[in-house]
């Protein structure tokens, strides 16, 4: 017969002071299947082999330790109980901070924690065995997009001896840094920069390069990603093009350059821009005659190398990786038909202007009015246009304030004596040197402005003006200009859609992705082995971007740091024998982490996080997690009840609810013993039976300590709890129980004071109720 | 009950009456008006301002006045009466804040507290009870400094009400409605 031995620790007079040990001993004693033993203290080494041998000698396959927080000791006693047992066969009563801590009479305290203990014997009774599984982890990584970030990422995680398969849309790796003139804060030039890591992408034998390919179809697990690449014919060879530029002299065809965003004209065949990667003409078919009319070909005819090849097809890729880094970068958005007049020539974006700046670019350098060449007299900058603007993008861009600097200085330098005016609303420098930065552009006489216009008007001569009124100066001016710069707002790539859609991660309402979290997993997606980096997550500046590719190669290195990965089976499970094959566990799963497999829905070990989303949503009751089933919640619920009868279950999430709890002991802030904190790793995973059983089992109320809302520890964790606790409610009504005694408290981790508070004033608030209620 | 928020117009010495701004937003949000909270003065409605041109409107300043509990002052300024109604602040504003329905709502405020109307409205009310109309039709400038009127804009004729004492009676009678509604 199994036996679960006790182990209860006297941490000196932390808890002996408080709680009667030996008395604790008399009334477990009474239980059959217990070994109960007790040590000074539990945690040194002597308490641990004492463990150790009572559970060699008195046959013990479960294990209760009863002493201070997990937080604290959790894993000296997991290490000790795994030289003998399961990792798992043991749970942790927590009569330290949970009891002695915060309660000063000795009858109470040695109440509470028999409950206490009495529940977690309960609780590791339904304990099964949780095994560990070895996932396989491919020692390749998809990057999607090859401008900085997707670079940079790429080149870190050759370095460090992965396959990488860089997969960039456009003819060209570099994305929009090799639109830029120069780069603020140094005034460097961009492509200097730029260029020498996009031919180290190209030479690395690590790298396989693939351009005008997009990512078709994502299928697998983290470790184990099928993508399929479809890549789109360049009907030019890169290693037989010696872009000598012949093909383009004859093209016939002469198209926008989308590279220069309409400042300048190309050909149907062109070399995308100098210095691109691969160094190579390109057709864009849908201006080619040949793909269109299905006449021409000069180009083939013409090339001395032979490497237009007008035969080209289209070729499907299929790759097996490990893990997958988005990095797809942004656009400017388009603010056409408003009051911006975009459609003027001569009103023009951030971007346009870097081309105007660039010495390669369509002007040569040479700033003009696109209208018709001129040199422009008057110049002046607009900021936040569709930026901090709930009609277009309510966010900050970031980057437009720095920019606008630059380019300013830039256009000082170029034009002495040119009016440069810069209408704004704040000037945000928060960066490295930015302020400094900042303070370089005012030496430039450069007009600034407080305010910005309300709408830009053009005359027939096609000079542009507008109103704005000058909070400095306290006066409406009329501004002319002849050449405007709109900082217009930045957005994700055009291909973020479908990248959401193949990659299953979320984006926030900006069409931005969200990270695992803002603070401490900002390049993880919420799934497993997709990460994220550089503008794909908002508006960035390079360094920030080069910054995040460093962070999100260092996690990818971790996940791929061996072929096979261990991993604790404590996470959800599907009973395939229950399960309806509804979907919805697969729908609501924050995490991706639930796929189809053979016909019947799985959970995918690696990416699962037992936050329990799918236990409680289940609709039949098919999900389990296999480190708190229903079954131990149930045992520990009953177990602290049949003890301590009238008690208020206090269900607490591990991150915030349970550590202020534990706050609360540190600190010493009394509350009533009544209040028995039980711990989840998210408050999800509670299903209405374990919001409505607890009553019928003598419990005066039920407290949810989960963390705030606005922390997304687990996505949109106390959304759905409150969805749950709605649902309990209205049981609760219907059996004529007072459906106000569920409450849900959003607590952070620190706020011990705050618990003592609120359950100070529910127990009594619940306790004068309860004897008016028979 | 008024809180103390430690401030002082020195120019005026009164202090800003925080409970003022409070039954302000009270009303805006009962009438669906994008509440003056979210300005962060850019500006940009007075730059399209109509009135600030001639009569110094400054529809922002008028949104951090009543943000700060300056909102009596507001009530009893002589400028905001000078807004045309041309909702361009509304149409334009990135906040989605609506200086021009704020403005509505603070002059009636003045008038239900029953000080007279400022002596160009009583004359648009006289004019709108007898001809239909605040004005009788006029030239414009164009940007280049000529007169024009609506046919030289190629705009059609104004009609006006048939029946004129049917009209200035549905008037009189929606007047007293809102009134007795306030």
């Amino acid at each position: 017969m199994s036996k679960i031995g006790v182990f209860i620790c006297h941490c000196g007079d932390n808890i002996a002071g408080t709680v009667d040990v030996g008395k604790l001993k008399d009334y477990l004693s009474n239980i059959d299947d217990l070994v109960i033993t007790d040590h000074m203290f539990l945690c040194s080494e002597a308490g641990q082999e004492q463990i150790v041998r009572t559970i060699d000698s008195k046959d013990i396959d479960r294990v209760v330790i009863a002493s201070c927080s997990p937080m604290h000791h959790e894993d000296i006693f997991q290490n000790c109980i795994k030289r003998r047992l399961n990792p798992f066969m043991w749970e942790m009563a927590n009569i330290r901070e949970h009891c002695s801590w915060v309660h000063s009479n000795k009858e109470e305290g040695t109440e509470k924690a028999l409950s206490l203990i009495k529940g977690a014997i309960e609780k590791v009774r339904y304990q099964e065995p949780i095994d560990t599984a070895v996932v396989p982890i491919k020692q390749e990584v998809l990057v999607i997009g090859g401008g900085i970030s997707g670079m940079h990422a790429s080149l870190e995680m050759a370095d460090k001896g992965s396959k990488v398969h860089l997969v960039e849309r456009g003819p060209s790796i570099g994305g929009n840094m090799t639109r830029l003139g120069r780069t603020f804060p140094t005034d460097d030039c961009a492509m200097c920069t730029v260029s020498p890591i996009m031919n180290k992408v190209k030479a690395h034998p690590m790298i396989e390069l693939l351009t005008l390919s997009e990512v078709e179809e994502m299928s697998g697990t983290p470790g184990d990603f099928k993508a399929i690449i479809r890549k789109h014919p360049r009907y030019v060879d890169p290693d037989r093009c010696t872009s000598c530029g012949l093909c383009v002299q004859k093209c016939p065809v002469t198209i926008d350059n989308e590279f220069d965003l309409g400042l300048g004209k190309t050909k149907a065949i062109h070399i995308p821009f100098e210095s691109c990667v691969p160094n190579s003409t390109y057709i864009q078919e849908r201006s080619c005659l040949r793909f269109q009319k299905g006449v021409c070909g000069i180009c083939e005819k013409v090339c001395p190398a032979g490497a237009v090849d007008l035969g080209q097809k289209e070729q499907v890729i299929e790759l097996t990786v490990g893990a997958v880094i988005v990095s797809t970068g942004y656009r400017q958005r388009d603010m056409s038909g408003t009051e911006y007049n975009m459609e003027h020539p001569n009103v023009i974006t951030g971007l346009q202007l870097e081309r105007m700046i660039t010495p390669s670019g369509p002007t040569g350098g040479k700033i003009i009015c696109p209208s018709d060449g001129r040199i422009p007299k008057n110049i002046t900058f607009v900021q936040c246009v569709g930026s901090r603007d709930r009609r277009h993008n309510s966010y900050c861009s970031n980057i437009c304030c720095m920019y606008t600097a630059k380019n300013s200085k830039i256009i000082r330098a170029k034009m002495p004596d040119a009016n440069i005016n810069v209408c704004y609303i704040d000037i945000r420098a928060p960066g490295k040197m930015y302020e400094e930065y900042y303070a370089t552009m005012r030496e430039n006489n450069i007009k600034m402005i407080m305010g910005i216009p309300s709408e830009i008007m053009d005359r027939p001569d096609g000079s542009l003006y507008f109103d704005v009124f000058d909070k400095a100066t306290k006066k409406l001016l009329r501004v002319d200009s002849d050449l405007i710069i709109m900082a217009t707002s930045i957005e994700p790539s055009s291909g973020m859609e479908s990248i959401l859609r193949m990659l299953h991660i979320p984006a926030g309402e900006e069409g931005f992705l969200i990270p695992r979290h803002v603070k401490i997993a900002p390049v993880d997606t919420p799934t497993e082995g997709i990460f994220t980096a550089g503008t794909s997550l908002g508006p960035k500046a390079i360094q920030e971007c080069i910054t995040d590719a460093g962070a999100v190669a260092s996690r990818v290195a971790t996940l791929l740091k061996s072929n096979t990965k261990s991993v604790y089976l404590d996470t959800a499970v599907i009973d395939p024998e229950r399960c309806t094959e509804c979907g919805i566990c697969q729908r609501e799963c924050n995490y991706n982490a639930i796929t189809m497999d053979g016909g019947k829905f799985k959970v995918v070990d690696l990416s699962c996080r037992s936050c329990g989303k799918c236990v409680s949503i289940c609709p039949a009751g098919a999900i389990t997690l296999r480190s708190l089933s229903a079954k131990q919640i149930k045992g520990l619920v009953g177990g602290i009840l049949s003890v301590a009868p009238g008690s208020v279950i206090a269900y607490s999430t591990s991150a915030c609810g349970y550590m202020a709890a534990d706050i609360a002991g540190t600190s010493r802030k009394e509350y009533p013993p009544d209040i028995k904190i039980i711990k989840l790793t998210c408050a999800c995973q509670l299903t209405v039976e374990d919001l409505v059983d607890p009553f019928e089992m003598g419990a005066n109320g039920i407290l949810i300590l989960s963390c705030p809302e606005a922390l997304h520890h687990y996505v949109d964790e106390v959304k759905f709890t409150k969805e749950t606790i709605g649902k309990a409610k209205d049981v609760l009504r219907k059996k004529g129980i007072d459906p106000d005694r569920i409450r849900l408290v959003e607590i952070v981790s620190p706020d011990g004071a705050k618990l003592q508070k609120v359950s100070t004033e529910l127990s009594e608030a619940w306790k004068e109720t309860a004897e008016v209620v028979p | 009950m008024t809180e103390d928020l430690s401030i002082t117009d020195l120019f005026s010495m009164s202090k800003p009456v925080k409970t003022d701004t409070r039954s302000l937003e009270k009303q805006l949000r009962i009438l669906g008006i994008g509440s003056p909270d979210l300005c962060f003065q850019c500006s940009k409605c007075t730059s399209g301002c109509e009135a600030m041109k001639l009569l110094e409107l400054e529809p922002h300043s008028v949104m951090a006045s009543v943000k700060s509990g300056f909102v009596q002052e507001m009530v009893n300024s002589d400028v905001l009466w000078s807004c045309i109604g041309c909702y361009k602040c509304k149409e334009r504003c990135p906040q989605n804040v609506s200086p021009v329905e704020i403005m509505y709502v603070l002059k009636n405020w003045y008038v239900a507290s029953g000080k007279p109307i400022p002596g160009d409205y009583q004359m648009m009310l006289q004019n709108m009870m007898t001809k239909g109309f605040i004005q009788e039709n006029k030239e414009i400038l164009d940007d280049e400094g000529i007169s024009k009127d609506r046919g030289a804009l190629c705009l059609p004729d104004i009609g006006g009400p048939q029946d004129m004492n049917k009209f200035s009676l549905i008037i009189s009678r929606i007047a007293v409605e809102k009134l007795e509604s306030d």
